[in-house]
Formats: C-alpha cells, sequence, structure tokens
C-alpha cells in the first residue's frame, strides 16, 4: 500500500514534471544527448520526428527499453521497424509505458519522403491508448504528426516537428489529456566526427526546454554522447556501439530530484539504401 | 568600363539568391512592422504601408531616373542610399543591369534584396508623361474585402430593453462584419486618384447613423510632375518634412527602420490611400519647384471624433479625441466628427549636392476649446485650441558622414529638437548616433518623430546604433538608446530615465536559408504596484528578450520559417521574473504548375501574464498586414489560400484561429466570446485592369 501510495505521487510529480507525454519511445542516441529525438536519422525517428526516416531510406528494425528512476512501474518499452517503399520510407512503431495499474501506449504508422535534395518530411498517424487499472478503465484517441528536417547549408540542419496540434481528446472513462507539442532545433557537424545539436521544445501543458548534446566518433565504432537539458533540468550521458549493421546504444539521464533513469537499445539494418 | 564588366560579371553569379515572389515581406520588412506594432502597442492599419509597396511594384522606380523624388519612393532607403545611387549614376552612367546595385556603396545584401521588386532599369527618355497617356494608359485597380470574427461576441446580442437601457453602450449597433472597398487608378505613380469605402465592426451599414452606407469614405487625387507643378494633392493626402517635429502625418518606422535608427528621408505631399481614419489630412496641397527650390502649401480641415461635454455656461468642451474611428456605441456615434480641425501650413525647401535646407511652419485650429485633464503627468500637455508651430531642417554631407537636424518650436516658445548623424567609415560599416530633446510642454498635433515616446514631448534621449558586415555571410547590427523623462508620464509619478538596447546577427548560410538571432534590453521607469504607500515610488522593471528566427527555402516552390521568441520580463525590477513564450513554424507553397499560393502556420506560446506578450508578422491577405500578439496560454493556426485564377484577378480567403487553454471566456467587455477560441475568417478580391 505504501508502495502504491509512493508511486502515485511519485507518478503524479513525474506526469506534472515532464510526463511521458505521450512522447513515443526515445532511443538512447537521443537521451544520451538530452535530445527528444528530432534530428535523430534512424528508426527511432518515427517517434522523434518522422522526416529522419527518409535521410538514410534503410529497411531497419530497432528495439528499446528505458526505465524511469529506476522502477519498473515506470519503464518504457519501444519497437520499431521501418522500410523502404518506392520514392519513400513507411515504418511502424509501437512504445508502452508504464504497467499493469497505469499505462500508456503509443502506436503509429509512419510515412518519410525526401522532397528535395537537404529536404525531408514524415507524417504520423497515431493511435494512443490509456489504461489505468483497478477497474478504471481506459481512453484512446487518434492524433496526428508531421516534421521536417532541411539541410540549411553543409553543416548545418533545421528540424522541425508537431505533435497533435489537433489536442485530440481522448475518448473514454478515464480523464486524461494528450498535449500539443512542438519541436524546433539545430544540429552542427563541425566534423564527421563531432555533432552538435540545440532544440527546443514545448508542450501545450509544459514550460518550454532547451535541450543541448553533443556525439563524439572517439573510434569507429564508438559513439560518446552527452547533453543538458534545462526542462526539467537533467544532465545525461551514453555511449553507442555501431557494428556494421547492428547498433547498440546506452545512456543514462539524470534527474535533479529523482534520480537515474536508464537507457537501451538495439537496432539492426535489414536492407541499407 | 573592364572594371564595370567585371562587376556585373561577378555579381550574376550569387544574385539568383534575390529572385522572390513580390507578395512577400523580405525578413527585414516583416521585422520593422513587428517592432512598429510593438511600439506603438496598437493594431496598426498597415494598409497605407502595404499600398505603397504595391504601387511601387506596379510602377517601379527607375534606378536611371536621376531624380531624387523618384527614388525617394524606396521609403526604406536612408537619404544617403538614395545619395549613393544618384552619385553612381552621375559618375558611371545609366545602370545596365541591376546586379551593378551591389557596386554602390552603402547597398548591403539585405537592403539590395529589399529593393529589387521595386526597381527597374530604363532609359530616361521613357519618364516622359502625356496626358493621354496618364489618363487612358493608368492601371485600375478594384479591391472589396471582407472580414468577421466567428465567435459570437456579447456586443452583438440582442440585449433585453431593461439591459439596453442601463448599459446602452455595451452594445454594438451593426454587425460584426468589416466590410472594405477601395479603387484606384494610377498611371505609374504620377497620376493617381481613388475611392474608398470602410465600415468597421459593430458599425451600421445603410441605416440608422450610416444612412449613407460606410461609416468611412476617403477620395484622393494625386498629380506629380516635373515642371513648375511638382504636386497636387486633392482629397485625403499626407504630408512629411525635415524629420518630423513639425509635420509627418502617416507612417513613421522611428526605432522600428531598417537603417539602424536613421528615419526614412521626409517624403513631401503623398496621397493618404489607407483606411485609417485619423492622423491623415483633407483638403488640398500643392508643391512648387524652380531649381534647386521648392515650395509647398497645404490647407485641410479634418472633422474628428470626441467627447462634447457641456459645462454650465452652456458652451460645449471637448474632453478628449478619439482616434480610433471605431462608431459602434451611441456614445461612439454621438462623438463622431464632433470637432473639426482646420490646418493651414507651408514649407521651402532648398536641395544643393551637398547642402540641403528647408523651413515648415504649421497652423491648427480646433472648433471648440478643450477641458482640462486632471493629473499631473498632463499638466504641460493641456491640448490648444490653437496651435502654430514653425522649425527649420537641414542636412549635409561631410565626406562619409551625413548631418541632419531640425529645431522646431510651437506657439508658447518651447522647442523641439533633433540632429542625427550617419557616418560610414568603411563600405560595410555604417555608425549612428541621434541626439533629439523635446520640451516636455511642446505642442504640435502634427509631430511625429524619433522617441521612445509616442508623442514628440517630454523627451530627451541620445541613441547610437551600428550595422556591420563582419564578412559575406554575417551581418551583425545593434543599437543602445538612453532616454530620460523630465515630468511625468502616464503611470510615472516622477522624472525618470531609461535605456535600450539590442543586438542582433545574421547569417546567410547559404542563397536560401539565414539564421537570425535578435536579443534586446529595455528598462522604463514605472510605478509600483505596491498600494500600501501614500504616494507611488518608481520602479525600474526591465525584460530580456531572445529570438532565434530561420529562413529557408529547401525547394524553389516551399518557403519555410521557425522561430523561437523568450521574454523574461523583471516587471518591479526585483520581483520573481515572468515569461513569455513563443515557438512557431510557417509554410508557404507556390506550386509552378498551379495559380495558388497557400500558407500556413502552428504556434504554441505561454505568456505569464499579458505584459510578457509576443508579436509575430502573420502572413495576410494583400494590403493587409497582421501583427498579432500572442499572449496567455494556447495554440495558433492560420491557413490562407490565394487563387489568381487571370492575371487581373486575384482572390485571398484566410481562417486564423487562436485556442486559448484554461478560459471559458475570450476577450472583455462587448468583446466577450464565451468557449476558449477566437477566430476568424477573410476574403478579399483584387481585380486589375
Amino acid at each position: 500500500m505504501r508502495k502504491n501510495i509512493l508511486l502515485l505521487i511519485l507518478t503524479l510529480f513525474f506526469l506534472s514534471s515532464r510526463g511521458q507525454s505521450w512522447l513515443g519511445f526515445r532511443s538512447p542516441a537521443a537521451a544520451g544527448m538530452s535530445s527528444s529525438g528530432l534530428m535523430e536519422q534512424d528508426v527511432w525517428s518515427a517517434f522523434g520526428n518522422p522526416a529522419g526516416l527518409a535521410t538514410k531510406s534503410a529497411t531497419m528494425a530497432g528495439a528499446g527499453v528505458s526505465n524511469r528512476f529506476v522502477m519498473k512501474e515506470f519503464s518504457n518499452k519501444g519497437l520499431a521497424f521501418s522500410a523502404k517503399i518506392p520514392g519513400a520510407v513507411v515504418a511502424l512503431a509501437g512504445a508502452h509505458y508504464g504497467d499493469a495499474s497505469y499505462s500508456e501506449q503509443r502506436y503509429n504508422i509512419a510515412l518519410s519522403k525526401q522532397l528535395a535534395g537537404g529536404f525531408w518530411s514524415g507524417i504520423t498517424l497515431d493511435y494512443c491508448h490509456l489504461s489505468q487499472g483497478g477497474g478504471y478503465g481506459s481512453a484512446e484517441a487518434f492524433t496526428f504528426s508531421a516534421g521536417i528536417l532541411s539541410q540549411l547549408s553543409n553543416e548545418i540542419m533545421l528540424g522541425a516537428y508537431l505533435f497533435n496540434p489537433i489536442k485530440a481528446k481522448p475518448k473514454g472513462p478515464v480523464q486524461a489529456e494528450i498535449p500539443a507539442l512542438m519541436r524546433l532545433g539545430l544540429s552542427y557537424d563541425f566534423s564527421p566526427e563531432m555533432k552538435l545539436l540545440a532544440e527546443v521544445e514545448k508542450a501545450s501543458n509544459q514550460k518550454a526546454g532547451v535541450n543541448i548534446g553533443a556525439q563524439y566518433r572517439a573510434f569507429e565504432k564508438i559513439y560518446l554522447r552527452g547533453g543538458v537539458n534545462t526542462y526539467p533540468g537533467t544532465w545525461s550521458f551514453g555511449v553507442g556501439l555501431h557494428l556494421g549493421k547492428l547498433q547498440m546504444d546506452l545512456a543514462t539521464e539524470m534527474h535533479p530530484t529523482l534520480g537515474i533513469c536508464p537507457h537501451a537499445a538495439i537496432s539492426y539494418v535489414l536492407k541499407s539504401n | 568600363m573592364l572594371l564595370r564588366l567585371a562587376w556585373v560579371t561577378w555579381m550574376m553569379i550569387p544574385f539568383s539568391l534575390f529572385a522572390q515572389v513580390p507578395d512577400t515581406l523580405t525578413s527585414d520588412l516583416r521585422n520593422q512592422l513587428e517592432r512598429l506594432t510593438e511600439d506603438t502597442e496598437t493594431e496598426y492599419d498597415f494598409s497605407e504601408f502595404a499600398e505603397e509597396l504595391e504601387e511601387l511594384i506596379h510602377s517601379p522606380v527607375n534606378l536611371n531616373s536621376r531624380n531624387p523624388e523618384e527614388l525617394r519612393r524606396l521609403f526604406f532607403l536612408n537619404d544617403k542610399q538614395i545619395r549613393n545611387i544618384l552619385k553612381y549614376v552621375a559618375s558611371y552612367g545609366d545602370f545596365q543591369s541591376i546586379y551593378e546595385l551591389k557596386a554602390v556603396e552603402g547597398l548591403d545584401s539585405a537592403v539590395i534584396q529589399q529593393m529589387l521588386p521595386y526597381v527597374v532599369i530604363q532609359s530616361v527618355s521613357s519618364d516622359a508623361m502625356s496626358w493621354k497617356d496618364a489618363l487612358t494608359r493608368g492601371k485600375h485597380q478594384l479591391l472589396v474585402r471582407h472580414q468577421r470574427v466567428i465567435e459570437q461576441q456579447e456586443g452583438y446580442k440582442t440585449p433585453s430593453d431593461s439591459l439596453l437601457e442601463a448599459s446602452p453602450n455595451s452594445f454594438y449597433q451593426g454587425s460584426p462584419d468589416r466590410l472594405l472597398f477601395k479603387y484606384g487608378y494610377d498611371y505609374r505613380g504620377r497620376f493617381r486618384y481613388g475611392l474608398l469605402g470602410e465600415k468597421d465592426p459593430g458599425e451600421e451599414f445603410f441605416k440608422g447613423s450610416q444612412s449613407r452606407g460606410f461609416d468611412f469614405y476617403s477620395a484622393h487625387f494625386f498629380y506629380s510632375g516635373k515642371g513648375l507643378l511638382r504636386r497636387l494633392a486633392i482629397g485625403d493626402y499626407h504630408a512629411s518634412f525635415g524629420q518630423g517635429l513639425v509635420m509627418w502625418s502617416g507612417i513613421m518606422f522611428g526605432k522600428a527602420s531598417l537603417t539602424g535608427g536613421n528615419p526614412s528621408p521626409a517624403r513631401g505631399i503623398r496621397p493618404s490611400t489607407s483606411a485609417n481614419e485619423f492622423a491623415f489630412l483633407r483638403g488640398a496641397a500643392i508643391t512648387l519647384g524652380k531649381g534647386n527650390f521648392e515650395f509647398t502649401a497645404l490647407a485641410g480641415r479634418n472633422a474628428l471624433d470626441g467627447t462634447i461635454i457641456t459645462s454650465d455656461s452652456l458652451s460645449e468642451y471637448i474632453k478628449g479625441i478619439q482616434n480610433t474611428g471605431l462608431h459602434r456605441t451611441p456614445a461612439e456615434i454621438a462623438g463622431k466628427n464632433s470637432l473639426h480641425l482646420t490646418t493651414v501650413g507651408g514649407n521651402l525647401d532648398y536641395t544643393g549636392d551637398i547642402f540641403k535646407a528647408g523651413i515648415t511652419a504649421v497652423s491648427v485650429i480646433f472648433d471648440k476649446e478643450f477641458q482640462p485633464q486632471p493629473g499631473l503627468y498632463r499638466q504641460f500637455q493641456q491640448p490648444q485650441k490653437q496651435q502654430f508651430t514653425s522649425g527649420i531642417h537641414f542636412s549635409l554631407y561631410l565626406r562619409d558622414a551625413l548631418v541632419k537636424g531640425e529645431l522646431a518650436r510651437d506657439k508658447q516658445g518651447h522647442l523641439a529638437g533633433i540632429v542625427s548623424t550617419t557616418f560610414q567609415p568603411d563600405p560595410r560599416l555604417s555608425l549612428w548616433v541621434i541626439y533629439r530633446n523635446y520640451h516636455k510642454a511642446f505642442q504640435n498635433f502634427f509631430s511625429n518623430a524619433f522617441g521612445e515616446n509616442s508623442g514628440v514631448y517630454n523627451e530627451e534621449g541620445l541613441y547610437l546604433g551600428f550595422k556591420a558586415a563582419l564578412s559575406k555571410k554575417v551581418e551583425m547590427s545593434g543599437y543602445a538608446d538612453y532616454f530620460r523623462f523630465p515630468w511625468f508620464r502616464y503611470r510615472v509619478d516622477g522624472p525618470s530615465t531609461g535605456r535600450e538596447y539590442q543586438l542582433r546577427t545574421d547569417i546567410r548560410l547559404t542563397r536560401s536559408s539565414l539564421i537570425y538571432f535578435r536579443y534586446r534590453f529595455k528598462q522604463k521607469a514605472l510605478n509600483t504596484t505596491d498600494s500600501t504607500r501614500p504616494v507611488n515610488v518608481l520602479a525600474l522593471p526591465y525584460y530580456h528578450n531572445f529570438r532565434l528566427h530561420a529562413d529557408y527555402q529547401p525547394i524553389a516552390t516551399l518557403s519555410l520559417s521557425s522561430r523561437v521568441e523568450v521574454m523574461f520580463n523583471h516587471p518591479e525590477g526585483t520581483e520573481k521574473r515572468r515569461q513569455g513564450f513563443l515557438i512557431y513554424q510557417e509554410m508557404a507553397w507556390n506550386p509552378s504548375s498551379f495559380p495558388i499560393t497557400l500558407a500556413t502556420r502552428y504556434a504554441l506560446f505561454e505568456t505569464d501574464t499579458y505584459d510578457e506578450r509576443i508579436y509575430a508578422y502573420e502572413r495576410d491577405l494583400r494590403f493587409s498586414f497582421s501583427i498579432p500578439s500572442y499572449y496567455y496560454n494556447g495554440q495558433r493556426f492560420y491557413l490562407m489560400l490565394k487563387y489568381s485564377p487571370k492575371p487581373w484577378l486575384d482572390l485571398w480567403i484566410r481562417y486564423a484561429a487562436t485556442f486559448y487553454a484554461d478560459t471559458e471566456t475570450v476577450g472583455s467587455g462587448p468583446d466577450t466570446s464565451a468557449g476558449n477560441t477566437r477566430s476568424d475568417i477573410r476574403a478579399q478580391l483584387l481585380l486589375k485592369f
């Protein structure tokens, strides 16, 4: 019982500071840079910014898990699959957050397309489902998201992403809100090894935050990452191991009051462009 | 000649960047409009400004005209830039190509980009005008616009008799539609006439107090020539001379100016073609010129709105002038045209090669006395029934510098003065210094000059500005403005000071992508809100404003803009800070295969109070500019479609909506509507023949 109360308090605190907010699954590669995934360019772009799916045009599969404050009740699991089709990339992705007492699930189908040299766009159709244990029931809604990536110069890329601008209201016996969310960001490639990124993220029910992160390719197959964000004020670091078609990433985020949040994911390129 | 060819060839390469759709404004102009709205803190009717741009598109300025007057139509250029263009033509002969503009000193790529849609290169002989051509070969334009708020507002509901009796001015007499029609004829900017009618939301139309249909009508006739008769304006017109201390009606960019605070040059008389119901002249004006001299005489009689008060002795007084032009409620209708203003004025200008000087005098007489208004801050600004202001102005070129000044004196002998210097030690660097000193009791109805106050009085200030092209891709500009108010102001019970800084860096990444970062700081005294003290104490509130903006065009047919802006406001100087935040993404698609343009924006914003509001330019129907402020917590969206099925026909439709969080009503007073949404729809038709 005591544990349940603690969980409830933590859940409320966590959701009010930066709840899952239906963000889907954030890859460790993004989390390691305190990034929302806006500038990411792989299978996890289905949640971060679907425009990123078409940049590499790969057929790819990924699975990952992350955990908030090392509590299994706050775990988040993600699966994603992207496939190249003529002229575009499609993806299917799903994320499950929480446990039997409270869970949020988001599944989407994404379509991403390169519209011009250095310009990519993507949209997703999303199904959001919330369920609360103890007989409270569930609620569900359909919504969409859209994003772009635009190469402003050889070094600078701009990303923009919009999720749920219609503020879809979940239907069902449980009260729930899906916020509208917008992200804008820039990445700067100092060299093929060194990348910097800065993003601004604003959800309609939360304060705006700035995420700043960096990635360094320390060895041919090893990436080191670090980052900070201003809201809720976490810092993070991570490491990536890229062995040809197999890619493994780990990250840890440090929340100022709630502690450690580990992330891990693995992805595999079934067919590269 | 070889050198010139080399220039031209070299310039050909980067110049494709300047091929732009004239329907859109450059980033600089958008910034100026945003800034102007922030400064005036009202939703300004920019249609006059839009029309100037439109007129420039239809009859572009001939760069080879060798006529300063013609070049001055490019109102965003300063005197120095105009002079350099004239000097260039004088030394090298006619422009052969617009690519040569880059060789003109003082014109950077941002300025050139702004100029390009509005200039042509023609041989000078084609400047001649015959009356037959003027009457038959001009362009006609007819515009009809409708707009209305979709949600029902309280003021438009049908009230019960008792409610109407209790508060008659809470209900509008007319419908919530805004209607505008405008007809204009223009022969190359030389010969123009036009008529305009406007009904504001809430005003009646062909009924009640408006038996003649529209609430506001305006007509103008304008001729511009090169002989003795230089300009003639009949009907509604604007006049501006010197630096605006004596006479400047119409738009004044002041601090908002692109040129870093160097006010755009005075343009003498020109027609008033907007639906602004205030700050224009109705009558006639004429400019005669001979050699280097120009003489202007102007006269006008304008009806204004005011609140009439009948005193014990049964004489009528005016309590204050309304400048909104709205006549929706019985009180507003009663105040319509309740006083008249008679204006007579003159100006004599001498324009030499390096020296220019002039004198201006304006007499203003109201037909009613004003009732003195309470409040110490108004002690020296009680409106006078009769005003007479005269002034002298000059400008002088000294090597790389341009010095300008004006000194004006009102009827009571109070002085207002301004002197500015533009210094260009290097083609890539411009510096500005502007000093102004306006007496606390200086009073002139038609003053409109550079400054922090909305009126020209009670201010002393020093403005220092710069603009530097650090490299081909990076440009920096900024200013510092220090000002002092010797007497009380509204909500400032004591002499006070203030300061403002701005720094902006523009990075042109490629031909089609630009990023800029802007920081602004402003501090200005204000009474504390502490009500426990017996007298008001001044606080020094300040704010920091940061903006990051990107304009990019990944495909020729697609223009995108992204912006993040944040404001940190410290309202009492010490109290916990309050924040404002705006993020938006905008897109405009102009497919080459269909004659349409589709523009849309989505924005998320959150501000702690109204004081942290953030202004942002929005695309709108042509001739109409939207620079709404974003405040409280919510989302805003707009979608606009322009369809041009024929070269002589353009149609627009635009829907915009703001969705606020955590509120059950939007607006205040009679404008209140139920629900959390405020949306409006606009449609416009433009015929050109």
